[in-house]
This record gives structure tokens, sequence and C-alpha cells, in this order.
């Protein structure tokens, strides 16, 4: 299954997942809503705000861009 | 000589990151061939800023703050344009480059269809973290020096975004979490930046600064 097939929650489960594993120490700066720890980060894409659909965007290209990259040696 | 407005907002952490990058590496970097007239911090109001706008040697406006769908803000949050609040004179004939959250959603094609030239800005969050925040900022000054260099719109925006791309993949090149974390931050804010490079509400890919 590809990203582009998951369903809006899925894409919503995988994001909080992936937060769920960086370091407590994550934090994601946007103009106008500041700085974005790892307890906001989650519980913006779990209410599916503006703000969490911007870090399921990061998160997603994230995850295209290691799928692509070619293996390290 | 022709001048440029810089309209910083300040006053919060994400705010002041990039508006002290812009005013010490790319604000000095347009001097030696425009004027700045600078609005910062309590001077970033629309009441403040207006008077100075509509003036006509002014070809360039630009600056950092909070932004919405439809205005940039200033001070405080206070909007310095907003759409159905200003007057066109400010901004007609003139190129606008806001490092804003979405003021390129409505805001942007609103100042073109009031007769601004050319209007660069993003359309959704503009992220950025503080470790890698300087080639972010870099990356948009990028737009400004190009204008400033004489190039078109077009080519200003094309050569910042080969700046983004480059950045992009020399972050990933680092392989850590943390630099492929910053590219991908960055290629979120490359998709979401808009110019007339994406289409005609956001005005002449040919418009560029005049010189007087």
């Amino acid at each position: 299954m590809s990203l582009s097939e998951l369903t809006d929650q899925q894409r919503i489960d995988l994001a909080v997942a992936r937060l769920q594993a960086k370091a407590d120490d994550f934090r994601m700066t946007m103009i106008g809503p500041g700085v974005i720890n790892k307890a906001r980060a989650i519980a913006e894409v779990q209410a599916r705000t503006k703000v969490g659909r911007t870090i399921m965007e990061v998160e997603q290209l994230l995850i295209e861009a290691l799928a692509t990259a070619p293996p390290r040696k | 000589m022709s001048k440029f407005l810089a309209i910083d907002a300040h006053g919060a952490t994400d705010t002041n990151a990039m508006s002290d990058y812009l005013e010490k590496n790319i604000y000095t970097s347009l001097q030696p061939r425009f004027t700045m007239s600078p609005f910062f911090g309590a001077m970033a109001r629309a009441p403040i800023v207006a008077p100075a706008a509509v003036a006509p040697d002014v070809v360039l406006i630009t600056g950092a703050g909070h932004g919405t769908p439809t205005s940039f803000q200033g001070f405080q949050g206070q909007a310095v344009f907003s759409i159905g609040a200003y007057n066109p004179d400010e901004v007609r004939g003139k190129i606008v480059h806001f490092l804003s959250c979405d003021s390129a959603l409505q805001l942007g094609p609103d100042l073109v269809a009031k007769g601004c030239l050319a209007y660069i800005g993003y359309d959704d969050n503009f992220v950025f973290d503080d470790a890698f925040g300087e080639s972010f900022f870099k990356c948009n000054g990028q737009i400004l020096l190009g204008l400033a260099d004489g190039l078109s719109v077009g080519d200003a925006v094309g050569k910042a975004k080969d700046l983004f791309n480059t950045t992009i993949n020399g972050l990933m090149s680092q392989g850590t979490a943390d630099s492929m974390a910053a590219a991908q931050r960055l290629q979120h804010n490359l998709l979401h930046l808009r110019s007339p490079l994406d289409g005609p509400q956001w005005g002449s890919a040919d418009a560029r600064l005049a010189e007087n």
C-alpha cells in the first residue's frame, strides 16, 4: 500500500505514530502558531487543525523522501 | 533613488528570528540600489505604513509577520494590509513580497487585482526550526536579492527555487534525522511558495524593480 492509498484517518494515525517516536525535545516553528512541541504537534494532528495538516504534510514529505532516497552504504 | 518599504512585526519568537535575519542580511544588501523605509515593531501599523506606501518612488513592499489568507499583520497582530481595508494606490505599480503564512491565498491575488505588479508569498504555514532557521530565511531572501540585482520576478523566484532545492539536497545528504526533517520543512515551504510563475492571479513574471 502506498501513501496515496491511505485513508484520512490512516494518515493521521501514521503521523501521530511518527510524532510519538520522535525525541521529547522535538520542535517545529510556524509563523503565527509559534513553537510547537511534541505534545502539541500530536494534539494538533489528532484535532485535524490547520497546524496539524501542515505537520502531516511535512511528515509525508519526509516519508516520501526516505522511500525514494538511494540506499545508504 | 527608488524606495522599498520593510515592514517587520517583531514581538514574538517566530517573527523576531526571521526579521533579525532579514534586517541583518537582506535589507542591507538592497540598500546600495534602493533606499529603505523601515517600519519595524510598533511602526508596523497600517496608519503609519499607508501614507508612505502611496509615494510614487516606492517600488517594493516587503516584510515579515503573521498572516492570514486575507491579511498581512504587523505590530501586535494588527493588519497592515487586509482585503477591503487598504488604498489601491498603496500597491499600484509595486512588487509585494511577504514572509508570512497564508497571505498568498487571497490577499496576494487581491493586491494584484488592485494594480500590484506581482505578489510573492506563501499559501500555507511557513515552517522552520531553530537549528536550521537561517537556511530557510536565506532561501526566501534570495527572492529579494534577485529583484535587487535587476532580475524579473520570474527569474528572481526561479533563482530562489534553485537555492531551495540546493539547500534541501544538502540537508538530505547530511543524513541526520534533524537535517532530513529540516529538508522536508523547507520542501513544504517551497511547495507553498506562490508567485506569478504559478499563475497570473499573482501578477506578471516579467515585472521588475524600477530604479530611479
